[in-house]
C-alpha cells in the first residue's frame, strides 16, 4: 500500500469554462439578432451572410455545441477526475480535444453564414467538419475511458454513467445521421431520401437533445448539486432506475417531431407513446436533484449557486412535462410548426442548460482560482434578470404559438378558412415577438454580467489545480463471474430465446404470434419461480454493483439499451420491401435545373421558415391542398419537410403562381405579400449557377439510388438550358430581363416543380425503367 | 401487421426483462453499497 498525491488537470477545465462563456455570449447574441430580424426583416442589412435563414443554424449550433458543449466538457473534466480520484489520462488528448472542438466551432461560424449546409437540423455542418467532429469525439472518448481505466475509486458514481451514455450514443447518432455522399468539399447529399431521411434526422435530432443537452447535464447535476448543497443525492437507487429507463426510452421519441406527416403511422404512435412514458424517468432525475436539498433549503435564499441549480431543475421538470404533452397527437396537431415549440426549446435551453452552466461556473471558478466569487450581488442580479427573461420569452411564445395554431385552424360559419392569408397570422403575433426579444435580451444581459463577474474573479485569484491523496492498494483477486457462468444464467438464456424467436415472428400470422407470446410468458413465470426458490449467497456483490465496477461491460449494456430504439424504428423503414408506388408523375427525379434550384433553396435555408409537408389534418389540407404522401419524396436527398412555419407550406406550390410572382416574391416579398417579414433574396438574380457541377451532382445522386441515366447526366447542361430558357422567356414577356444562368431562374424552376411532376420542355433521357432505390420506403 | 406483432412482442419482452431485473435487485439487497457511493461527491479534495 502506498500513498499517492494526484494533481488534477484543471487547466483544461478552465479553458472549457472560458470557451463556454465566450461562445454562450456569441450564441445568444446571434439569437437576439435573428429574433430582431423576425420583427424587422431589414435588420439583415441586405447582406446575404446575415439573412435570418442562414444565421438561424449558426445560432442553434452555437447554442448546442459551442455553449452547452464547452460547458458540459468543463463539468465532465472537473467531476470525472474527482470521482475517479485520478488525473485525466492524457494531457495531450485533453489539449487536442479542447482546441479541436474550438476549431470545429470556428469552422461552423465561417461555413454556415456562407450557406454551406446540409440543411439537416443540428447536423448542418458539411461532411469535412463531420469527419473532424468524429475524430475529436473519439479523442474525447479515449481520454475519458482511459481515465476510467486508471481510476483509484472502484465503483462508478452515477454521474459517470451519464457521461458514458453521452459519449457512446452521440457517436452512434452522429455517424448514422451524417451518412452523406460528397459532391465537393462543401456539398454533399444525404444517403437517405424522403421519409427515411426524416426519420433518421429526427431520431438524431431528438437524441441530440437527449444525449447532448440532457444526459451529460444530469451527470453534472448529480455531482454539483450534492457538492453545492453539502448533502448526498436523495436516492442512489432512484438514480439507477431512472438512468436505465431514461437512456432506453429517449431513443424512441424521435418520431414525435413527425406527427401527422407522411411518416408511417406505427412509427408516429411509437414515438408518441415513448415520449409520454419518458415523463417518468425524466422526473426521476428532477425529484432526485430537488430532494437532495432536504434539510438545506435555507441555502436557496443565501447561495446563488443553489438558486441557479434549483431553477435549472425546475425548468427541466417543466420542459420534460411539456415535451410529453406536445408529443400527444392531438396537442401536436395544434402546436407543430408554431412558436410554442420554440418556447418549449428555449425553456429547456435557457432554463435547464443555461442555468446549470451558470450554477456550475459560479461554483467552479472561485475554486479553480483559489479565491472567492468577485460579487455575490452580481450573481443574484444575474439570476433574477435571467429568470425574468426566460419567463417573458417563454410565455410570449406560448401565447404566440397557440394563437397561430388556432388561427390556422379557425373557420368561418360556412366552413371557409377564417384567416386565409398566412401573413395575417404573422402580423397577429408580431407584438409577442417583441416581448420575446425583450426576454432574450434580459437573459443575454444577465449572461454578460456573469462573464464580467467570472473574469473579475479569475483576475483576483491564481490558477489552482485540485489535489487528492489516495491510498493505492495491491489489487487482490476477487471471485468474479466467468463468461461460461454468465451464458448459462436463466436470464441470459431467456433473452437469447426471445431474440431468436423475434426473427421468426416478423413473418408470422397474428394467431401464431399470440401463441408464442403465451408460451414465452409461461416459460418466464416458470423461470422466475425456479429462480426465487434457489438458495442465495447474500454476501456476494449484487449484479448492478458488479456492473458499476466494470466500465467496459457497463458500456456494452448501455449500447444495447440505446440501440434498441433505433433498430426498432429505423430498420423497418430502411430495409422493408417498398410500400409506396415508385412510378407515377410525381415519382420522377428532379431535372438538372430543378436540382440546382433545390440546392439554392437548401443553401439559403428556406426550410427554416417554410415547411414542405401538408399534414393529414383539415386545417392543412384546406389551406394547402392534398396531404403529402410518402411516395412524393422518394428522390429527396435530403428531405425538406421543415419544422417551423414562419411562412406558408410550399409542398403544393408548383403551378399556384406564375413565374413572375415567384421572381417578384424573391426580389421583394412585400410586393406580392404585404406585411410579410420574409427577407429579400435579391442576390440570387446576380449569382450564377455553376454549370460544371450539374453532372457531378447527378452522378452522386445516382449512387444513392436516384435513377438518372448516364444519358441524362451527359445531357444535363443542355436540359438545364432548355428549361431555363422557358422560364426566362416567360419572365421577359412580363418585362423582366434575367440571364438564364442565374440562381433565381433555377430556384423558380424548383418552386414550380413542388407537388407536381417534371416541368421540363422534354423529359430526361432514360436508359431503362426506374428501379426502386436502395432499401425502399 | 407483421411489424406490429414483432414490435409488441419485443417491447413486452424488454419490459418483462426490466421488471425481472428490478425485482431481482430489490430482493437481493443489491443497493446497499449505494449509501457509500452517494457520498463520493462530498469527499473533501484539497482544491475544493
Amino acid at each position: 500500500m502506498e500513498q499517492r498525491v494526484i494533481t488534477y488537470d484543471d487547466t483544461t477545465v478552465r479553458r472549457f469554462i472560458a470557451a463556454g462563456v465566450i461562445f454562450g455570449a456569441v450564441a445568444m447574441l446571434v439569437g437576439a439578432i435573428i429574433a430582431t430580424q423576425m420583427i424587422w426583416w431589414q435588420a439583415n442589412l441586405g447582406v446575404p451572410y446575415l439573412v435570418f435563414s442562414r444565421l438561424r443554424p449558426l445560432h442553434t449550433n452555437a447554442a448546442i455545441f459551442a455553449f452547452v458543449g464547452n460547458s458540459m466538457f468543463a463539468g465532465i473534466y472537473y467531476s470525472t477526475q474527482r470521482l475517479c480520484k485520478a488525473r485525466m489520462a492524457s494531457d495531450l488528448l485533453s489539449k487536442i480535444h479542447f482546441w479541436g472542438w474550438q476549431l470545429i466551432i470556428v469552422a461552423a461560424a465561417i461555413t454556415l453564414p456562407l450557406g454551406i449546409t446540409t440543411s439537416k437540423e443540428y447536423a448542418e455542418l458539411e461532411w469535412p467538419i463531420d469527419v473532424a467532429i468524429t475524430v475529436i469525439w473519439v479523442v474525447f472518448a479515449i481520454n475519458f475511458f482511459w481515465t476510467l481505466a486508471r481510476r483509484n475509486e472502484k465503483n462508478l458514481y452515477v454521474a459517470l454513467w451519464f457521461y458514458i451514455a453521452t459519449i457512446v450514443t452521440i457517436a452512434v447518432l452522429h455517424i448514422v445521421n451524417s451518412l452523406e455522399i460528397p459532391v465537393t468539399l462543401t456539398k454533399s447529399y444525404s444517403i437517405f431520401p424522403g421519409v427515411q431521411d426524416a426519420l433518421v434526422q429526427w431520431w438524431y435530432g431528438h437524441n441530440a437533445v437527449a444525449f447532448f443537452l440532457t444526459t451529460p447535464i444530469l451527470g453534472i447535476m448529480y455531482y454539483f448539486m450534492p457538492k453545492a448543497a453539502e448533502r448526498p443525492v436523495y436516492s442512489y437507487r432512484l438514480s439507477i432506475v431512472h438512468f436505465w429507463s431514461l437512456v432506453f426510452m429517449y431513443i424512441w421519441a424521435g418520431p414525435h417531431h413527425l406527427l401527422h406527416t407522411a411518416l408511417p403511422d406505427w412509427a408516429q404512435s411509437l414515438g408518441m407513446v415513448f415520449s409520454v412514458a419518458l415523463w417518468a424517468p425524466s422526473w426521476g432525475g428532477l425529484i432526485n436533484g430537488m430532494l437532495t436539498l432536504r434539510g438545506a433549503w435555507d441555502k436557496l435564499r443565501t447561495d446563488p449557486v443553489i438558486k441557479f441549480l434549483v431553477a435549472a431543475l425546475t425548468f427541466y421538470g417543466m420542459s420534460t412535462f411539456e415535451g410529453p404533452l406536445l408529443s400527444i397527437k392531438s396537442v401536436n396537431a395544434l402546436a407543430h410548426y408554431t412558436d410554442w415549440i420554440i418556447g418549449h426549446v428555449h425553456s429547456g435551453a435557457l432554463g435547464w442548460n443555461g442555468f446549470m452552466a451558470a450554477g456550475t461556473f459560479y461554483w467552479m471558478v472561485p475554486r479553480l482560482f483559489g479565491t472567492k466569487l468577485y460579487s455575490k450581488k452580481a450573481a443574484e442580479v444575474h439570476f433574477w434578470m435571467a429568470t425574468a427573461g426566460i419567463i417573458l420569452y417563454v410565455v410570449a411564445l406560448w401565447v404566440a404559438g397557440i394563437s397561430q395554431g388556432l388561427m390556422w385552424k379557425a373557420q368561418t360559419p360556412d366552413g371557409a378558412l377564417a384567416y386565409p392569408s398566412f401573413v395575417e397570422t404573422i402580423l397577429a403575433i408580431r407584438p409577442l415577438w417583441m416581448v420575446r426579444l425583450t426576454g432574450g435580451l434580459l437573459y443575454l444581459g444577465g449572461f454578460l454580467l456573469m462573464a464580467w463577474n467570472l473574469t473579475r474573479t479569475a483576475l483576483a485569484g491564481k490558477a489552482v489545480d485540485g489535489q487528492v491523496t489516495v491510498t493505492v492498494e495491491e489489487p487482490h483477486a476477487v471471485p468474479e463471474p466467468s463468461a461460461g457462468w454468465l451464458v448459462t444464467r436463466p436470464g441470459f438464456l431467456f433473452v437469447l430465446g426471445a431474440v431468436v424467436l423475434s426473427f421468426f415472428l416478423g413473418g408470422a400470422s397474428m394467431m401464431t404470434g399470440v401463441k408464442v407470446l403465451v408460451v414465452l410468458i409461461i416459460l418466464a413465470e416458470v423461470a422466475w419461480l425456479w429462480f426465487k426458490a434457489r438458495p442465495r449467497d447474500t454476501t456476494a456483490p449484487g449484479w448492478h454493483q458488479l456492473v458499476e465496477g466494470k466500465p467496459l461491460f457497463f458500456t456494452v449494456l448501455l449500447l444495447f439499451a440505446v440501440l434498441a430504439g433505433g433498430i426498432a424504428q429505423l430498420i423497418p423503414t430502411i430495409f422493408a420491401p417498398s410500400a409506396v408506388p415508385w412510378t407515377g408523375e410525381k415519382q420522377q427525379p428532379y431535372s438538372p435545373l430543378e436540382l440546382a434550384g433545390r440546392d439554392v433553396y437548401t443553401r439559403e435555408g428556406c426550410y427554416v421558415c417554410h415547411s414542405q409537408m401538408i399534414r393529414t389534418l383539415q386545417e392543412d389540407t384546406q389551406r394547402y391542398g392534398a396531404y403529402s404522401r410518402p411516395e412524393e419524396f422518394i428522390y429527396d436527398h435530403p428531405f425538406q419537410w421543415g419544422s417551423k412555419r414562419t411562412g406558408p407550406d410550399l409542398h403544393r406550390e408548383g403551378g399556384k403562381y406564375p413565374n413572375l410572382w415567384h421572381y417578384s416574391h424573391l426580389m421583394d416579398p412585400r410586393s406580392t405579400s404585404p406585411g410579410s417579414n420574409m427577407p429579400s433574396f435579391a442576390w440570387t438574380a446576380d449569382y450564377k449557377v455553376d454549370q460544371s457541377l450539374l453532372g457531378r451532382k447527378m452522378i452522386a445522386l445516382q449512387k444513392v439510388g436516384v435513377p438518372y441515366s448516364n444519358l441524362a447526366v451527359d445531357g444535363a447542361r443542355d436540359a438545364y438550358r432548355k428549361q431555363a430558357d422557358t422560364i426566362v422567356a416567360d419572365l421577359a414577356k412580363e418585362g423582366v430581363a434575367v440571364p438564364w444562368d442565374r440562381e433565381v431562374v433555377a430556384l423558380i424552376g424548383y418552386l414550380q416543380r413542388l407537388g407536381r411532376g417534371p416541368q421540363m420542355p422534354a423529359p430526361l433521357p432514360t436508359a431503362a425503367a426506374p428501379a426502386p432505390a436502395r432499401g425502399g420506403q | 401487421m407483421n411489424v406490429l406483432i414483432l414490435q409488441v412482442f419485443v417491447s413486452l419482452m424488454l419490459v418483462l426483462l426490466a421488471v425481472l431485473g428490478l425485482l431481482y435487485s430489490v430482493k437481493h439487497g443489491d443497493h446497499e453499497h449505494a449509501d457509500r457511493l452517494s457520498l463520493l461527491p462530498l469527499e473533501d479534495d484539497e482544491g475544493d
